[in-house]
């Protein structure tokens, strides 16, 4: 891989760092864009892959983007990326934070806080969107929908629902 | 916030780093709910109403929520050194574990068991995305900016990036300025009703 691939890449992440606001997740949709229809660096199954990872790993789901960089360019591929996506984040959340202590009765601080609300839902929702498209069985998206009921109606464990997922791919049922 | 409901804190940066540590190994899909847990039912660190407004603040930052939430924590016990410290906490150990996990499953051929199974935990952790975004719904405060204007909101958002795969920071600057300005707006004339009733 050649160096302006790699700055690119590194570029491009560091930069969605930056409008992933409500978590890492919020920009899938755009990491898809970046690494698998732009720069062709892994496929649309690779991609789902380390989504999936990402879930079944104990720890943030933000470190599905360390199995991307895994897949680019090995080890050193999963740190440099982690790298990128993490640090100037970071240092710009370090920043507010302390900022905001000292202005948390500013109307602009307020506004900000319930505004972001719907657009983080909303990237929530485009990105089951976009992954979804790559089903197409019908009890594979009765599936989905169901999962999906579970998790906004129940507080039941997500390691249980992971373990039935993955009986029934085991069962070839979705 | 004053110091004054800490009963308890960490004594230096090993403690706060072996506390994270355990924290994001138990948290398979929602490590929020073991912080919380842990940091303010067991270790008694925070109030619940603390924890709860450092949290809504590590919503709106950019970056992954629980690694910004450690951050802040770490700098509020021991400052820059306690959030790189508290940060590292949240991020080695799983680091390492999903690198394991993601070498290993280099080896997974097209059609056997193992990778079926994957598929199917792929299709769950998809509807686990679609449920955390229904569960968050009742997170927008209805009661201060009302139903429409979010619904109008989300409903762009999903068509621009979900639909037509335009980029994030279109629906993030775009549909986020005009929620801005609209919550602005309902706060300021909320402000205004108080004062003429006062």
């Amino acid at each position: 891989m050649s160096l302006i691939l790699w700055v690119t890449l590194l570029g491009k992440f560091a930069f969605l760092s930056f409008l992933a606001v409500g978590g890492v997740m919020a920009v899938a949709p755009d990491m898809h864009r970046v690494v698998v229809d732009g720069l062709s660096l892994v496929s649309s199954e690779d991609f789902l892959a380390a989504v999936t990872l990402g879930k079944l790993s104990p720890g943030p789901n933000a470190l599905f983007v360390a199995v991307l960089g895994y897949q680019i360019a090995g080890f050193s591929g999963a740190l440099l990326i982690m790298v990128a996506m993490i640090v100037p984040s970071a240092i710009f959340a370090f920043y507010v934070t302390r900022w905001r202590q000292r202005n948390t009765h500013r109307l602009s601080v307020q506004s900000f806080a319930i505004g972001a609300s719907p657009v983080v839902v909303g990237l929530l929702f485009s990105t089951a969107f976009i992954l979804v498209k790559d089903f197409s069985e019908f009890s594979t998206l009765t599936c989905v929908v169901m999962v999906a009921l579970i998790v906004w109606r129940t507080r039941l464990h997500l390691l249980l629902l992971m373990t039935l997922g993955a009986l029934l791919g085991l069962s070839g049922l979705v | 916030m004053s110091l004054k409901y800490f009963d308890s804190k960490p004594q230096n940066l090993i403690a706060l780093f072996y506390v994270f540590s355990l924290i994001t190994l138990q948290g398979f899909g929602g490590v929020i709910t073991v912080m919380q847990r842990t940091l303010v039912d067991q270790r008694k660190w925070f109030s619940q109403a603390e924890f709860l407004e450092m949290f809504t603040l590590s919503q709106v930052l950019p970056g992954p929520n629980v690694c910004n939430l450690a951050l802040m924590i770490g700098d509020r016990f021991f400052g820059a050194k306690g959030a790189v410290v508290a940060m590292m906490g949240m991020l080695v150990l799983p680091l390492g574990v999903i690198l394991v996990l993601a070498s290993s499953y280099d080896q997974v051929a097209v059609g056997s068991p193992l990778a079926g199974m994957i598929k199917g935990m792929s299709v769950v952790a998809v509807g686990m995305t679609l449920g955390t975004g229904l569960r968050l719904l009742s997170g927008i405060q209805t009661d201060i900016v009302g139903r429409l204007v979010p619904m109008f909101v989300i409903a762009v958002v999903l068509y621009a990036v979900g639909y037509l795969r335009l980029s994030v920071a279109w629906a993030v600057f775009g549909c986020g300025a005009v929620s801005y300005l609209w919550a602005r707006h309902c706060l300021q004339s909320r402000l205004a009703k108080r004062k003429a009733h006062q």
